[in-house]
């Protein structure tokens, strides 16, 4: 080991050479990880015990204000509005980075529009689902574990989706008070980025488990 | 270390997400009957796996990350290869079980 690794494992200074906060975001992310792994690969682990299982495509084909049946066409425009508020989360934090306190209030604004977007859109597709007849104890596509999980997986990632909306709010009032301008650290849009990207990453994962895999 | 976000490459992955997904919906929706469903969801699996990669490297910032962090964030990642297989297997078992004996 030489003496620099040395000095940067010794105390005084991150080995990691980043914030307290963020390393502590980063320790939680990799922990919530595995609880969104468990829920779905216990989803997976019924899935491949159960004789039949509905088909997705069939399930997920209705769309507002419309009586067309497009297969996995809302869904699809859910993953856009989650991914394009992960775009202007991560151009928050870089107008964080530059100390651009206009910037971040513009982008972070966007961020939550996204999120009450998806927040919304999720709201309509439970209600449609459970006005199907598909609720915690009956399917009429099939097994009724199929509803089970669908509600408690999308539920927890909406759940996820709703504090990381509450956070980016509390973010964003602190911008405009002028906080983080006093302090000189835009460090704290950062870490509720990270947050925010990590309710994209499990919804990808959500995503394939539930609407895209058939087998 | 933030400041090096560069918004060309933000939107250049915002495209790739945008375009894999586009992929992935419409190859799950248009497969052929005749093909082995295993093989669509290979790429399913494949394609998420990019989307995932993009998101934590990118918009996660994490491949401009100390190596020490790096490490710390993925190596837990590794117990997901068992946690998968294990629970996908004894599933499977426990289906065979209620339908051939008779549980």
């Amino acid at each position: 080991m030489n003496a620099t690794a040395v000095d940067k494992w010794s105390s005084g200074s991150s080995p990691f050479n980043v914030t307290w906060g963020k390393l502590m975001m980063w320790l939680f992310l990799v922990s919530d990880a595995f609880t969104f792994g468990a829920l779905l690969i216990s989803y997976a682990s019924i899935r491949a015990a159960a004789d039949s299982w509905p088909n997705p495509e069939e399930v997920f084909s209705a769309f507002p204000f419309t009586h067309a049946k497009i297969p996995l066409g809302f869904v699809s425009l859910m993953t856009f509005i989650l991914i394009a508020s992960s775009v202007t989360m991560v151009l928050a934090v870089r107008a964080g980075a530059l100390k651009d306190r206009h910037g971040v209030v513009k982008y972070l604004g966007l961020t939550i529009i996204g999120g009450l977007l998806f927040l919304s859109s999720q709201a309509w597709e439970w209600a449609h689902l459970i006005m199907e007849g598909m609720t915690i104890s009956s399917n009429p596509w099939g097994p009724p574990q199929f509803g089970q999980f669908f509600f408690l997986i999308t539920g927890f990632h909406g759940s996820h989706v709703l504090s990381g909306v509450i956070l980016n709010t509390i973010v964003l009032i602190k911008a405009l008070n002028g906080d983080f301008d006093r302090k000189g650290s835009y460090q704290m849009v950062e870490n509720v980025g990270l947050y925010w990207h990590f309710v994209d990453l499990v919804w990808v994962f959500v995503f394939l488990a539930y609407y895209l895999i058939s087998a | 270390m933030a400041q090096a976000i560069s918004v060309r490459s933000v939107m250049m992955v915002f495209w790739i997400l945008f375009i894999v997904t586009i992929v992935e919906v419409a190859m799950a929706v248009y497969w052929p009957e005749e093909l082995p469903r295993g093989i669509l969801d290979f790429f399913l699996v494949m394609f998420t796996l990019v989307k995932a990669y993009f998101i934590v490297a990118e918009f996660m910032h994490l491949k401009y990350e100390l190596r020490p962090l790096i490490i710390m964030v993925l190596s837990p990642m590794i117990l997901f290869i068992w946690f998968i297989l294990a629970f996908i297997i004894d599933g499977t078992w426990w289906g065979y079980l209620k339908h051939w004996m008779g549980l």
